[in-house]
């Protein structure tokens, strides 16, 4: 198994991924989490629609991506 | 059964013992795209007139609902009948929905459920935190988060969200807070706990905020005050967590957390994700704001969600106790069990923009 990720280096993909996808339609955040084996990190990207989800890749930059359709995110 | 052919034996049940009727639009939270069924006695707009054309067959509807429960083994499935009127147990309806389901379903009784009438939303004394609390700019309710210390020498209150205590801006320093807010009640001056002191401003255009938070000093409100408690739901309130006054601590990717909110009171969750960009949230009139540096959370209960609206402004504590985050926001569907994703603010974040300290 590839050696994980340190939260450093987690951090500069995120931003190369914000860089990348942050001004797109539907993206509502992206943050950094367990992926889903807790071995490693990944991105958290929270969504709209399952639509925008399909977009968006499953790996960037060698940082596996989890994308989340919560719909969208109220303060009330 | 396979899972697929539990749910479809739902709407067939539904559609052929409970004799309801598709929704003539289909939801767009139905995303299993699944048609939904219904009572047409919904569509009578006056409920004494909806009530009067049921006959008994739909008032026993009322108390059954259906589920999926676990089956044999594997992705084996079983229909779940749950039952609020244990008389009802053995009826002629339970009969029929079984022999649907070919024997494969589990008649279970639940009893009366009830909707939640939590202590948060009433006047309470002594003044808990998660209560329910607003300013009089209008009849509004959100949550007591904890309480706190001016760090500047002023005196002691009440630590919650911008768009709860400033109402996204609007209330003017000085601007009377009630427990309970408007909307559940509170009434001005017989209510009046605090006064608004502070709040960081939420930019809707411009750079990223850090915090949706604000303060209000407490006043003489005459009643007595629980500073450190987490209580649940039981009447009385049951302690759960002693929150450990100080500077909190950061939250970690996987760590358990729990708040006492005024809509959902006492849950627990875990955090999702740290180090949340690009955090995007509709607030009232719809206006967006984006957020850096936030956290998400998500049930660790997949049946119910962490929080919901009205809970802004809980505080958000570790097993311990220690401070983490501060509630502000949350999404219908997402994370654990599809039932949602909190946003909050890490509590350095907030104590530090707000210059307070958690007492």
């Amino acid at each position: 198994m590839a050696k994980p990720h340190s939260i450093v280096e987690a951090r500069r993909i995120q931003k190369a991924f914000e860089e990348r996808f942050a001004g797109e339609e539907g993206i509502l955040g992206i943050g950094i989490r367990n992926n889903a084996a807790e071995d490693d990190l990944a991105l958290s990207v929270s969504v709209t629609t399952r639509e925008q989800a399909a977009k968006l890749p499953a790996d960037f930059e060698g940082l596996e991506v989890v994308v989340d359709v919560v719909g969208e995110f109220r303060a009330d | 059964m396979r899972l697929e052919s539990a749910l479809d034996l739902q709407n067939r049940v539904f559609a052929q013992v409970f004799d309801f009727q598709p929704l003539p639009v289909a939801s767009d939270r139905n995303v299993t795209g699944r048609e939904s069924l219904v009572d047409p006695t919904v569509f009578e707009i006056d409920p004494a007139i909806a009530r009067a054309r049921k006959n008994d067959r739909q008032q026993t509807t009322e108390e059954i609902a259906l589920g999926v429960s676990e089956g044999a083994g594997g992705d084996d499935v079983r229909l779940a009948v749950l039952v609020q009127d244990r008389d009802k147990m053995r009826s002629a309806m339970i009969d029929e929905i079984v022999e649907l389901a070919r024997g494969e379903a589990d008649v279970i009784y639940i009893g009366p459920q009830e909707a939640s009438g939590f202590w948060t939303l009433e006047r309470i004394d002594p003044i808990l935190i998660g209560a329910s609390i607003f300013p009089l700019t209008r009849p509004g309710a959100g949550t007591l988060g904890c309480f706190c210390r001016d760090a500047a020498g002023g005196g002691d209150g009440i630590l919650s969200n911008n768009h709860v205590l400033a109402d996204v801006n609007v209330t003017p320093i000085g601007g009377r807070v009630t427990q309970p807010g408007g909307f559940d009640g509170g009434a001005a001056s017989a209510d009046d706990i605090a006064e608004l002191t502070r709040f960081v401003p939420i930019i809707f255009d411009g750079p990223p905020n850090l915090v949706d938070a604000a303060f209000a000093t407490l006043i003489d409100h005459g009643r007595a005050i629980d500073m450190h408690g987490l209580f649940n739901d039981a009447r009385p309130p049951a302690l759960q967590k002693t929150i450990v006054p100080g500077p909190g601590v950061p939250a970690a990717r996987g760590l358990n957390v729990h708040k006492t909110g005024r809509k959902t009171c006492f849950t627990s969750g875990r955090v999702l994700a740290t180090n949340v960009d690009n955090y995007w949230v509709k607030f009232k009139n719809e206006r967006r704001g984006r957020f850096d540096d936030q956290i998400t959370i998500e049930t660790v209960n997949q049946s119910t969600p962490f929080s919901r609206t009205g809970d802004s402004g809980s505080l958000i504590v570790d097993d311990e106790g220690n401070p983490v985050a501060l509630l502000f926001a949350g999404s219908p569907s997402g994370g654990a069990g599809d039932v949602g994703v909190t946003g909050a603010s890490p509590i350095g974040n907030v104590l530090s923009q707000l210059g307070i300290v958690l007492i």
